[in-house]
């Protein structure tokens, strides 16, 4: 007993020394796990994280190839992925809703582009619509950003609009939604997508012009799965995941945790 | 006693003080190290990270120069900037937008700017900027790019509300003449979060960039601070906005700059302030600094005081509490053992006190100068005072002031302070105290030097009263006065009693023949002088009594002269004769030439006479012999140990008297206690004979030994010291010749070897040889050898076997010409008496002397002369 007990003593700060904990994937997803870590830091001194991005496709995969505790996934995985994640055990957890909103620089929306329909998003995508005043815009050329291929926010986009390949030449192609989020305020007359988390008020979303009308990517519509580009959040535990990655991904979810997902801009979700 | 334990307490309390002095001192040092210690941790930590600030400054900057190197490098974007430096249609614009914030933005980079030569916007990602002007802060860039920098980052800037930071880089034709700049934007989040992450340290260290104006350059980690304290604008931020100045009153713009800041602008050096100063929030802070040239900007690391030192106050807070429950503890062992200390001395003193009290000696201590120290309650008890009244006080003058005669006792001569003064124990018991109301005790006391050490500190005096005890003891004499008194009364009634018989019959033969000389005075005058002879002879007697008398009575006359014992033996031997009983036979054996002693011949006399009493008494009325011997020998200490009165008497020649008789003899238990007065086993004794024996021979310094065996008889030996200053002239009287005989043969016949050898010596003295014969038998056998040769037999009366009478007739027998000296110790007359008219030839008295011999033998043989 006494020994178990020296053992225990002497093994404690060791493990709690060497546990760091691994998230990798989905941008969108680190940007909750970010203020989640450095909040969750503050409750459980001794825990660290490595986080690293990659997107959603990345996150599964690292997550299937035993490389990471957690994976972060920002799309629905599809149902291969789905298989193989269960398969292998993985924990498939929702964290929060998200939604891909169309975003535009300031001064297109002032200019008096406030919603769109999805046949135009998908025509300016295509590079077949190439100025802002087919929209009621200003008489400015599109400058048209995506981001690239293996982010979930992109899937989630283009699948929406029915676009597989886009041609490259008509899109500007960045990594991070704060690098496109630059862009969009440097520029007046570009358009990009964002994850609503990374909304501000540097850019302007716009509402989708829908058959029953426009729906503005609030919460509640979002909630309500009335915002068609909406999608859910997910952690991914590896089933060989240590204790204080199960625990942070509980915390995730748990009130706490779903305040933070309010306080960065995502939807929690339905209690 | 308790002074002592105040200097081991004092000594104990200076201890204690040096102790906590030296832990003190220990953990102030320890604690200075420690300090000091954490204050070059925390220099090493400031000075670092702000390094690091720099060095992370640097690469940031290097980063932008890098990327517009890169961009401008690009021959593609080198044409269409070239082109769009000279007017470009919208298409071209449009495309090289497209083109340019692909590769910017993918850098993170917040947007790029083309300018002219004459600094104004030529393209950027907006139409609109065309033709503007370039703010200030770049101004001033560009102006270090035409100096030849090849690359300048610039401050922060405010341009069209937004914070900016360009990093620029001149566009030079072929001939090195600049067509224009081409600048990348940093977004105002980079630009606030600059210097930010490097420069944090714990939750208040950060860093800051400040222009030589004194404003931020950098974003301010406490910009929630800056706002409640009033210092910021709602919703701003305080990069530019926010002066690096010690917080006070009055103008804001007046505030002086904090330390930091005004160092590295003075100095543009690095430097570190360990010794605290305040922040642009006005918090207590240590801080490093530099000054960067290329950035044009101090860069400013603090941290607060509070925090840096908290390992070293946690640490100091511990030592110092640790060390205060040491001391707490410390003090509390320290009281607790003085207390138990204190308690146990206390218990210790109380027995003490409580011993002292309880004897029944008072019992009082003196310092040296004769103060008294304590007393117990004896003391007070005893003499009245109250202990307030003596403790303090010069004790001699209040209870030891006088003599016992009641004159004053001056304290220079007090016997108690001897004890300190002379370091010796005194012991009187003849003076006496004083009470306190006048009233005189006789006392005995000893007082005992006090030594602490080897010092002397005083003296402890004990005494008791012994009023009572004198007062017994004088009672115990007056009345032992008055018993002897009316013993010797009684005793002197007894001994009238006795010698009132006597006197009475030497009375009545006085009278008796006084009547006849009445009688025949005139008849026959002859008779009558007869008659007075008788009285005379009769008042001799009586004076000889009155005598014994006076010597019992202690009133005898002590007449000191130079005696010889058995001269004065021989003279008494006609009144011992008288003493004894007529059964009895009387033998001398006194030695010739006796050395002289000192002494009273009465009181001998009557000692003599006392021991043939008792030898008389003790055969009673039977046969029997008593002897007196005289003789001189020499007694050492052990001999004189086995005596009687030898007590101070020194070995050396002694002449003695001994008188042995075969009476009754007596037991231990009697022998020890002969020389009680009035001890007596006699039903007439009086008991006063051997104790006067024994008064007078302690009288003359000699000794008396007594030798009896129940049964067989007793012997008692007086020795007295012989007065060698007489002594020479006695020994040459001694060796005086006696005339000598012609020779012949004597026979000796005694029983008594000494009384034979002596004899035979004598004899050979004289001219003769001799024989000698042990008894009778024996002489006969020697005499029918010898009888040719023999002139003459010299034996004695008395032997075993064939005795002196028995030889004389069987010799007379065998040779009736024998001639024959007969010795005895019995009277001449009685033992001659025997012989009268059987042909004895001679009669020496035993013990003879030479001449006695010398005589005898020349009335027998003749001649001699
Ligand atoms: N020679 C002796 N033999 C035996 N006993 C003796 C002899 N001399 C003394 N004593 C004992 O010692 C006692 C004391 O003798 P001491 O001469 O003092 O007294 P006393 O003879 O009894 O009386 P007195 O006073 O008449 O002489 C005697 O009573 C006797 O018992
Ligand atoms: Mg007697």
């Amino acid at each position: 007993m006494k020994r178990a007990l020296l053992l225990l003593c002497l093994l404690l700060p060791v493990a709690s020394w060497a546990e760091t904990v691994q998230l990798a994937g989905s941008t969108t997803c680190l940007k909750i796990v970010r203020a989640a870590v450095e909040e969750y830091a503050h409750l459980h001194a001794g825990t660290t994280f490595a986080l690293s991005g990659g997107g959603s496709s990345a996150g599964i995969a690292r997550v299937l190839e035993g490389r990471t505790h957690l994976g972060m996934s920002s799309c629905e995985p599809t149902r291969e992925e789905r298989q193989r994640l269960l398969a292998a055990h993985v924990r498939i957890l929702p964290i929060a809703r998200d939604a891909v909103v169309p975003v535009v620089s300031r001064a297109v929306f002032e200019g008096g582009v406030r919603h769109i329909r999805r046949a135009e998003l998908a025509d300016i995508y295509a590079g077949r619509l190439r100025n802002w005043r087919a929209l009621g815009g200003p008489d400015r050329a599109i400058l048209v950003v995506g981001k690239n291929a293996y982010h979930g926010t992109q899937r989630v986009f283009m699948r929406y609009l029915g676009l597989d390949r886009v041609p490259e030449r008509w899109l500007i192609e960045l990594d991070d939604d704060r690098d496109l989020l630059r862009l969009l305020r440097a520029s007046d007359q570009a358009i990009g997508y964002v994850g609503i988390g990374y909304l501000d008020d540097s850019v302007r979303a716009l509402a989708l012009q829908l058959e029953e009308g426009v729906v503005a990517p609030t919460p509640d519509n979002i909630r309500a799965g009335r915002y068609p580009l909406a999608r859910t959040l997910y952690l991914l535990v590896a089933p060989g995941a240590p204790h204080e990655a199960r625990a942070f991904a509980d915390f995730l979810r748990a009130p706490a945790g779903q305040a933070i997902v309010r306080k960065t801009g995502f939807v929690p979700l339905a209690q | 006693m308790r002074d002592r334990s105040w200097k081991a307490w004092a000594l104990l309390m200076a201890v204690a003080v040096a102790v906590a002095v030296a832990v003190a001192v220990a953990v102030a040092v320890a604690l200075g190290a420690l300090r000091d210690h954490r204050l070059a941790e925390v220099r090493a930590q400031l000075s670092s990270a702000n390094q690091a600030v720099q060095s992370f400054l640097h690469r940031d900057r290097l980063r932008l120069s890098d990327a517009t190197a890169r961009l401008l490098r690009d021959p593609l974007v080198r044409d269409a900037l070239t082109r769009l430096l000279a007017n470009a249609s919208s298409v071209d614009r449009f495309d090289a937008r497209h083109d340019l914030a692909r590769a910017v933005f993918a850098d993170h980079f917040a947007g790029f700017y083309l300018l002219d030569a004459a600094g104004r916007v030529r393209f950027s990602m907006r139409d609109a900027d065309a033709g503007a002007r370039s703010p200030g802060e770049v101004s001033r860039a560009l102006k270090r790019l035409e100096m030849g920098d090849p690359f300048v980052l610039s401050h922060p800037f405010f341009w069209r509300d937004q914070l900016h930071m360009w990093g620029i880089r001149a566009m030079r034709d072929a001939t090195g003449r600049i067509i224009g700049y081409f600048a990348l934007a940093l977004g105002e989040t980079q630009v606030r979060s600059l210097v930010r992450p490097v420069g944090r340290i714990g939750r208040t260290g950060e860093s800051y960039l400040v222009d030589s104006r004194g404003l931020m350059l950098s974003a301010s980690r406490f910009e929630a601070e800056l706002r409640t304290r009033g210092l910021l604008g709602a919703g701003q931020r305080s990069v530019l906005r926010v002066r690096v100045a010690e917080p006070g009153v009055g103008d804001k713009g007046q505030w002086p700059l904090t330390l930091a800041v005004r160092e590295a602008l003075r100095t543009h050096r690095a430097g570190v302030s360990l010794t605290g100063y305040r922040n642009y929030l006005g918090v207590p802070v240590f801080g490093a600094w530099r000054w960067d040239d290329v950035l044009q900007a101090a860069v400013i690391t603090e941290i607060s005081q509070q925090e840096a030192m908290v390992a070293y106050a946690k640490a100091r807070n511990i030592v110092l509490l640790m060390l205060f429950v040491v001391m707490v503890g410390g003090l509390l062992v320290t009281l607790g053992y003085g207390r138990m200390r204190a308690r146990a001395e206390r218990a210790a003193n109380r027995l003490r006190n409580m011993l002292i009290d309880s004897t029944a000696e008072a019992i009082y201590g003196v310092d040296l100068d004769g103060r008294c120290t304590f007393v117990n309650r004896a003391f007070t008890n005893m003499l009245g005072f109250e202990e307030h009244e003596v403790l303090g006080k010069m004790v001699h003058g209040l209870i030891h002031h006088s003599h016992p005669d009641g004159s004053p006792y001056p304290i220079e001569e007090c016997n108690i302070y001897r004890a300190h003064r002379e370091r010796t124990r005194v012991h009187r018991d003849d003076e006496s105290f004083w009470r306190k109301d006048g009233g005189e005790v006789k006392v005995e006391y000893w007082s005992h030097p006090l030594f602490e050490g080897n010092k002397v500190v005083g003296s402890v005096v004990t005494f008791w009263d012994i009023t009572d005890k004198r007062r017994a003891e004088a009672e115990r004499a007056r009345l032992e006065r008055q018993m002897q008194h009316a013993q010797r009364l009684e005793s002197l009634g007894v001994l009238a009693g006795g010698i009132a018989h006597d006197f009475n019959n030497l009375l009545a033969a006085i009278l008796g023949n006084a009547t006849l000389v009445r009688q025949f005075l005139m008849k026959d005058p002859l008779k009558a002088k007869e008659r007075v002879d008788r009285i005379i002879q009769a008042v001799d007697k009586a004076a000889v009594l009155c005598r014994q008398m006076l010597a019992y009575s202690g009133k005898g006359k002590f007449i000191v002269k130079a005696i010889d014992l058995s001269r004065m033996v021989d003279e008494m031997t006609h009144l011992l004769e008288v003493s004894i009983d007529k059964s009895i036979v009387l033998r001398y054996h006194l030695a010739p030439n006796l050395p002289a002693v000192q002494a009273d011949e009465a009181q001998l006399q009557q000692v003599v006479m006392n021991l043939v009493t008792n030898a008389n008494e003790a055969i009673g009325g039977k046969s029997g012999v008593i002897a007196i011997t005289t003789g001189l020998m020499q007694a050492d200490a052990e001999y004189l140990a086995g005596c009687y009165a030898a007590e101070g008497v020194k070995p050396g020649r002694y002449a003695y008297v001994e008188v042995s008789d075969t009476g009754c003899g007596m037991d231990r238990a009697t022998i020890d206690r002969i020389f009680d007065p009035f001890f007596t086993t006699k039903q007439t004794g009086r008991g006063l004979g051997m104790s006067a024996v024994l008064g007078i021979v302690r009288g003359h310094h000699g000794a008396l030994r007594v030798y009896s065996e129940p049964g067989r008889g007793t012997t008692f030996k007086f020795l007295l010291p012989v007065d060698e200053s007489l002594a020479p002239e006695q020994v040459r009287e001694a060796r005086r010749e006696l005339a000598r005989f012609d020779g012949g043969l004597v026979l000796v016949v005694d029983d008594e070897e000494t009384v034979r050898e002596m004899a035979c010596m004598m004899l050979e003295d004289m001219g003769f040889e001799t024989i000698a014969a042990a008894d009778g038998q024996q002489a006969l056998d020697m005499y029918r050898k010898h009888r040719k040769r023999i002139r003459l037999v010299l034996t004695d009366l008395t032997m075993p076997h064939v005795d002196g009478r028995e030889l004389f007739m069987r010799l007379r027998r065998l040779d009736p010409d024998c001639r024959i000296i007969l010795t005895s110790g019995y009277n001449s007359q009685d033992a001659i008496q025997q012989f009268a008219g059987k042909g004895l030839a001679g009669f020496v008295q035993k013990p003879f002397t030479a001449e006695a011999l010398h005589a005898a033998v020349a009335k027998v043989l003749g001649g001699g002369q």
